[in-house]
């Protein structure tokens, strides 16, 4: 059966470039990206700068929009809906006990936590994380405490982390962490189930999930910041509603700017993505309203559960329970976002296959 | 048997024809197939009173060449027949003076065309402009025109015209050599004679021209270029000019058709000598006409013919107009040859094709449609375009917006086709790519947003270039130009620009593009493409995102032209343990997309391998090869191990 | 008239920058010194760059012939190229026309690219000896790198053209006129690759007759 499906379709660039590159369904997640020269990456920009002959290639195989091979099938993101904020074996509050007064990690600190401790306790050798220069993120590989605190921070506008994953996996021996988005989450589990994997290649052993409602495009953010006439960027927030602006605090000044006008410069492909819990993460990690200094965090795998628990067994983390009324909007929001990506997705133009595969899930989740 | 004879190619013996004509000025801008009459006579500058000289345009050239004839002495301006379009404000002015030394303009066609962008014939312009036009049919010819229009120029004070085309520009035959004259005139501008075209004079000067051009029609009834082969009073006639007058006669032999075919060959094509064709038209009862492009000797025999119809009779004629005279392409398209002209008589005499229909046609037939591939120009090893457009389609790809470049004339427009990532999609005439995109750039209050992007070369720049760069400030437009600065025309045969370094050393150029652009105010960036690619990918795409006039200089020496005077001192090899060939991560990188003449591939290990006495050690692969399989290394003596 | 006036047709061609220009040249040269009426005319698209080039090499003992060889009029042939053979004799080859041909093959760039496939080489030189009376393939290209001077290609060529008697023009002209087309530092490999170039051709030929 997968052979025929071979037969027909493009599994390589050509397939990507039909489907995912390109269009507003792709959401430069950098999955495609460093795997070869036939694409190339610009900041968050992302192109094929070359055809590929290669019937059935990595760059199709990884993206988080197409569903090439079976094991990759029932990944959320795609079909595999499995209920509100996917599958999971444990939720918690938690906060940073040793969280430094100068209050960069907004949302409790708790990712460069679980990443050092990775370090710490040999799970990984190296963390992939994403670092910004004036608020444009890069991805890097980070190997000390040191660095990937360096790295700490929310960044708005996206950054194809996972091309960094796909030059440092080529290291042998490397074992990686990666810190990302919903979509390099997914991403990331499908290299992990890639069956063609070499296996020269090294490992990709934690992967730690940040929830995610959108972001923006660094072309829209460099937009932005020109509205305000600053470039140096100390921190951005997003206050809790009623608020409906922006912060950007530069230089010790506090700039505003309306999220009506933030919301424009929104990634295309955010706006068709089913996941706000980084449903294929090891551990998922957001913020709790109203509770600043403290994260939501999701367990979802028995590595996840492993290392988080370690963490706590050092006292490096603080656990509380995540209230049912709490839980309770965290899903409703999370399957707000499953229905606006549908409905987004229905009323686009172009009938790409994510799209069409996207809109199927409606009756489910409508059963739910 | 003669055996004073030298071989020299149809461009040589126009070169040579400056010096015995007299010639004290040579100079034109680099074209095919015109280049090598300059570049010739620049060989030759020291050894004779001669001023030779590259011009960085065509009109530029002919009022450079005026200012010698209106002193007195000679000059020869050389061009390809774009060229006569750049000159042609001037020509059509200065023709009306009355020269006191001689100014020929030679224009070198290329039907087919094999080099150009237009198949125009130059020969029009003769008659737009009023001046004696030749067109010689062999190199020998070739010589002995220029020579004689040179003086003719001078005894007769008007402008005169050579067309040559690229097949006799480019072909070698043996030329007899005469002698070269001393320079004898002492150059004077009179004042006495003022050169004003002012309106109420032109009328008589234009008056003065036509009577000329009467007088140098009765010299061209008794020219020596005008020749007849056949039977006395042959009733079937073919009328040729230049190298039709050799294919005409090489067919007529092939049929053994000498006892019934007349052949009329014409150098001197305007004015035409009519009294001579009249007397063999008065024979014949069909014509047949041989020449290259347009039907210009047809037409105007056409015209004689109506003039004399009543003591002619019925004639048929044969051409361009009524379709014999024909290519693949059809009549008045493409390049004359032994072939067409075969056909012709063939199908007009009803005789068969013994060869058409042979086992041996249909055997070739054969094994071409299953094994000849094209052979399609690339990029030379280690040309910056190969990197400058890299980044161009990378950028453009990046910004997705379906941008594109326009070019022009050079080595760059090859980047039309594969071996430039197709990137160029408009290509005209010299610097037409910068007005193109300024244009482009004023579509956007329609709601055009695609980025059009306008490249040049470094002697297109100077050309042509400027005129557009100042029209793009001037009007606020929002436009990306690249100039493509290789230091030197390449395509034409590496001919001088303004912006050649005399010794390389990239700071002495003798006009250096970016005074010129910062100095009309535009954001100017100088990068070499080769060593920073992933910088020159980054440049071009944030320029796009910006707006106003931005320019480009990506700056790097033509490696053809460099290895001339520098020995390649590294190569490139492939670490085979490392390459992945075929397969995901890679796919033949430096070979299907590069393009590179130096790299092949071995489909039996699966590895790419680099060609080591092609390499020039550019770098372009090492530094895109997905796998880092390939480095450069130290090229020792010649002993490397092949 | 008494003197033997047949119009002798040669094309020498290869690909950009293998020098088959030059060697036309040199093969005009010669025939002019003995006395022929020679006419050479350049075959080729945008100057080279990588393209086809093929120099078509005419003469006779009396009249000026046109630069260019009629359809299925060809006598000999030297290709530089293998593929460049095929692409000439599919349109000037005919039963008698005799060839020398370089072995190694230069790909095109629509075949670095995947867009055509190179033939095999066994049964391209297949169709050349089909398409010619007679064929000398010759391992020039590897003669040239034996030399460590591969740009001495075309006077192996041409070496090979002299020792295949395929012509009447005469080595030691060749040789003679060598001295004025070549820089001096170049004329002692110029002068060995054309002598390996006989040696090449005159080892096939006595092959031809033993068999």
């Amino acid at each position: 059966m997968a052979n025929a499906l071979h037969k027909q379709q493009q599994f390589g660039l050509r397939g990507l470039s039909l489907e995912v590159l390109g269009t507003d369904a792709c959401t430069a997640c950098g999955s495609c990206v460093s795997i070869c020269s036939s694409i190339l990456a610009l900041g968050d920009r992302i192109a094929s700068v070359a055809e590929c002959g290669v019937d059935t290639g990595r760059c199709y195989h990884f993206c988080p929009r197409t569903v090439p091979f079976p094991e990759s099938a029932g990944l959320a993101g795609d079909l595999g809906y499995k209920g509100a904020v996917g599958s999971y074996l444990d939720y918690y509050i938690v906060r940073n006990v040793n969280l430094s007064a100068d209050n960069k990690y907004q949302y409790g600190g708790v990712v460069s936590t679980l990443m050092s401790r990775a370090l710490e306790v040999g799970i990984i050798k190296g963390a992939v994380v994403t670092r910004s220069s004036n608020g444009f993120p890069y991805p890097v590989t980070a190997s000390t405490r040191e660095e990937i605190l360096k790295a700490a921070g929310s960044k708005f506008a996206l950054s194809p982390t996972n091309m960094e994953v796909n030059r440092a996996v080529n290291n042998p021996g490397a074992n990686l962490g990666v810190v990302g988005l919903p979509c390099q989450c997914t991403s990331l589990k499908k290299m992990q189930l890639y069956p063609g994997k070499a296996e020269k290649e090294g490992a990709i052993s934690i992967v730690l999930g940040l929830f995610c409602t959108w972001s923006l495009t660094q072309l829209g953010w460099y937009r932005l910041l020109k509205t305000i006439g600053k470039t140096d960027v100390d921190r951005v927030d997003l206050p809790p509603p009623p608020a409906e602006v922006m912060e950007i605090f530069s230089q010790g000044a506090r700039h505003e700017i309306p999220l009506e006008e933030v919301k424009e410069q929104i990634r295309p492909g955010c706006h068709v993505c089913l996941d706000m819990t980084a449903e294929n993460a090891d551990i998922s990690i957001g913020m709790v309203e109203g509770l600043p200094g403290h994260n939501t965090v999701i367990i979802r795998t028995e590595q996840g559960k492993f290392l988080f628990q370690s963490a706590v067994d050092a006292g490096q983390l603080e656990i509380s329970t995540l209230d049912d009324t709490r839980w309770q909007h965290l899903a409703e929001a999370s399957i707000s976002k499953k229905n606006r990506a549908i409905n987004n997705a229905q009323n686009r133009e172009e009938a790409l296959p994510y799209y069409k595969r996207i809109i199927k899930l409606k009756e489910r989740i409508e059963k739910q | 048997m003669d055996i004073e004879r030298t071989l020299l190619m149809g461009n040589e013996a126009i070169a040579r024809g400056a010096l015995e004509g007299g010639a004290s000025y040579c100079t034109g801008y680099p074209g095919n197939p015109s280049s090598e009459i300059i570049g010739n006579l620049l060989l030759h500058k020291n050894k004779y009173e001669l001023e030779v000289e590259w011009s960085v345009n065509e009109i530029v050239a002919l009022e450079a060449a005026a200012a010698f004839s209106f002193a007195g002495l000679s000059a020869l301006v050389a061009m390809k027949q774009n060229g006569i379009n750049v000159c042609s404000d001037f020509l059509t002015t200065v023709c009306l003076n009355e020269l006191k030394g001689g100014l020929l303009v030679v224009v070198c066609d290329d039907p087919g065309p094999l080099t150009s962008t237009n198949e125009e014939d130059s020969r029009h312009f003769a008659k737009i402009a009023q001046i004696p036009l030749l067109e010689p049919s062999t190199p020998q010819e070739a010589k002995d025109m220029t020579s004689w229009l040179l003086r003719l120029s001078q005894d007769m004070g008007v402008v005169c015209m050579l067309r040559s085309v690229s097949r006799l520009s480019h072909c070698r035959g043996g030329v007899k050599l005469g002698p070269i004259p001393q320079q004898v005139e002492e150059p004077f501008f009179d004042l006495q004679k003022p050169l004003v075209g002012l309106p109420q004079l032109v009328a008589l000067n234009h008056q003065a021209l036509l009577n000329k051009m009467r007088k140098i029609q009765n010299v061209f009834e008794h020219s020596a270029f005008n020749s007849y082969h056949g039977p006395s009073k042959a009733r079937f006639l073919i009328i040729a000019g230049g190298l039709g007058a050799l294919y005409a006669q090489e067919a007529v032999e092939t049929l053994g058709l000498e006892a019934v075919v007349g052949v009329l060959k014409i150098g001197t094509l305007w004015p035409l000598p009519a009294a001579f064709i009249t007397r063999h038209l008065y024979w014949a009862e069909s014509v047949l006409f041989v020449e290259e492009v347009d039907p210009f000797i047809e037409d105007q025999v056409k015209v004689l013919y109506a003039e004399h119809t009543e003591e002619m009779g019925k004639i048929i004629f044969y051409g361009k107009n009524t379709g014999e005279v024909s290519g693949p392409n059809g009549p008045g398209v493409g390049e004359i040859n032994a072939d067409i002209v075969l056909e012709a008589l063939r199908s007009i005499f009803n005789i068969e094709d013994a060869s058409s229909y042979s086992s041996y046609s249909e055997l070739s037939g054969k094994l071409t449609s299953s094994m000849l591939v094209p052979r399609e120009l690339s990029f030379c090893r280690g040309c910056p375009h190969r990197a400058s457009f890299f980044a161009l389609n990378a950028a453009l790809k990046l910004d997705g917006r379906d941008g594109f470049v326009i070019g022009d004339i050079g080595c760059y427009g090859l980047a039309a086709g594969e071996t430039g990532f197709n990137q160029i999609k408009a290509l005209h005439c010299m610097g037409s790519g910068m007005g193109n995109a300024s244009g482009f750039s004023k579509l956007s209050s329609f709601g055009f947003n695609q980025p059009a992007v306008a490249v040049a070369g470094d002697s297109t720049f100077y050309h042509a270039c400027l005129p557009a760069l100042v029209n793009a400030c001037f009007n606020n437009a929002d436009v990306l130009f690249v100039i493509l600065d290789n230091s030197i025309t390449a395509m034409t045969g590496f001919q001088e620009s303004p912006a050649t370094p005399s010794d390389f050393s990239k700071e002495n150029a003798p006009v250096i593009i970016e005074n010129i652009t910062r100095g009309m105010g535009v954001k100017t960036t100088v990068l070499d493409p080769l060593e920073n690619i992933q910088e020159a990918i980054e440049l071009i795409f944030n320029q796009l995102q910006e707006g106003g006039v931005k320019l480009v200089v990506f700056r790097r020496a033509c490696a053809t032209y460099e290895e001339k005077s520098l020995p390649v001192t590294s190569f490139a090899r492939v670490e085979e343990t490392k390459c992945v060939g075929e397969s995901c991560g890679c796919d033949r990188f430096c070979i299907r997309v590069l393009g590179c003449p130096a790299v092949e591939y071995d489909y039996n290990k699966q590895k790419a391998y680099i060609i080591e006495d092609s390499c020039n050690g550019c770098g372009l692969c090492v530094k895109l090869c997905p796998k880092e399989a390939i480095s450069l290394l130290e090229k020792g003596d010649m002993s490397c191990d092949y | 008239m008494t003197i033997n006036n047949k119009v002798t047709n040669l094309i020498i061609t290869g690909v950009g920058g293998q020098g088959n220009v030059l060697a036309a040249r040199l093969v005009a040269s010669v025939l002019l010194e003995e006395g022929y009426e020679v006419t050479v005319g350049d075959v080729y698209g945008l100057t080279q760059r990588g393209g086809s080039v093929a120099s078509h090499v005419r003469w006779r003992e009396k009249g000026t012939l046109p630069p260019l060889v009629p359809s299925r009029s060809l006598d000999i042939l030297v290709a530089f190229e293998p593929l460049e053979a095929l692409r000439v004799l599919s349109r000037y080859g005919n039963e008698k026309t005799a060839a020398v041909v370089n072995e190694t093959p230069i790909m095109p760039i629509g075949v670095q690219t995947g867009r055509f496939h190179y033939p095999n080489l066994a049964e391209l030189q297949e169709g050349l000896d089909l398409l010619t009376e007679k064929l000398l393939m010759i391992k020039a290209t590897a003669i040239a790198r034996e030399l460590k001077q591969l740009q001495a290609l075309n006077m192996v060529m041409l070496g090979a053209l002299a020792g295949s008697g395929f012509t009447a023009i005469k080595r030691e002209n060749f040789t003679r006129i060598l001295h004025s087309y070549v820089p001096k530092k170049f004329v002692d490999i110029n002068r060995k690759a054309f002598e390996m170039g006989i040696n090449a051709s005159s080892l096939i030929l006595e092959d031809y007759r033993r068999n």
